[in-house]
């Protein structure tokens, strides 16, 4: 990738500060693309009433958790969701994922520090 | 359903968000960017671009992982339902929504879908810039 090339011509320091943040935001994002993925297979088969295996509640936590510090987001998900077809739970959940990777790269969210306060 | 993201998870098994640092990995790059290029905010979107890029495949495989529960492979078939509103442009029509599409089909959704991806994180990176910029981010 022409990114790696060019980070050759950076300080150590710089490299190993971008391959922190490279290894983090994967992390963040892999655990959110689980999560949403995993509500929306649930959701969408929960609909279709084909299967019988109870949802993982550390997920659903997490997602609404999420929500709560973007009621923007949470707005359009839920006027989604109550539309009741398959695509719009899919369009949810699928919308609800793409924001959290802006929001977990691009813009300043609030998070919970060490004693469970937001902060911004 | 055993993921990557289950097995380097937090202690166990629990989700919790990681890092509670109010920065972002773009007010992260734009630090490091003042202090080792010249134009700092420039150097931080083309890496932040970058990164991105590599996230474009956790994208493609997120539909097979949302309706199937598995990974995305060559023999995986997209359900209709991801042609109709408010997906697609088809109206929605319950009975043909789990049908699945040929090859082509897929491939030509899945492509749609990372596209959108690709147009809102452009958009959001966009608008950090400006913020950034203006200096009122």
């Amino acid at each position: 990738m022409s990114n790696s090339r060019k980070r050759d011509d950076l300080q150590p320091v710089v490299r190993g500060a971008l391959k922190a943040l490279d290894e983090d935001l994967r992390q963040l994002l892999l655990t959110y693309g689980d999560t949403t993925s995993h509500l929306c297979y649930f959701s969408l088969h929960d609909k279709l009433g084909d299967v019988d295996v109870k949802v993982d509640e550390n997920r659903v936590n997490l997602f609404w958790e999420w929500c709560d510090l973007h009621p923007t987001t949470c707005e359009h998900f839920r006027d989604l969701v109550t539309q009741h077809t398959l695509p719009s739970i899919f369009r949810a959940y699928f919308d609800v994922y793409v924001e959290m990777m802006a929001a977990l790269g691009i813009r300043r969210i609030a998070r919970h520090d060490a004693n469970g306060k937001r902060s911004r | 359903m055993v993921k990557e993201a289950d097995e380097e998870g937090s202690p166990g098994g629990h989700y919790k968000i990681k890092n509670p640092t109010s920065t972002t990995v773009f007010d992260q790059l734009v630090e490091i960017g003042f202090k080792h290029k010249a134009d700092g905010i420039a150097w931080a979107k083309a890496e932040m671009e970058g990164m991105f890029k590599h996230c474009l495949r956790a994208v493609r495989n997120w539909p097979s992982w949302a309706y199937d529960d598995q990974k995305m492979n060559l023999s995986w078939r997209a359900p209709m339902l991801l042609l109709m509103e408010p997906v697609g442009r088809e109206a929605f029509d319950h009975g043909r929504a789990m049908e699945r599409m040929d090859e082509a089909g897929t491939s030509k959704v899945i492509d749609s879908l990372a596209d959108y991806a690709v147009r809102r994180l452009r958009e959001r990176l966009e608008l950090a810039v400006r913020g950034r910029i203006s200096g009122s981010s």
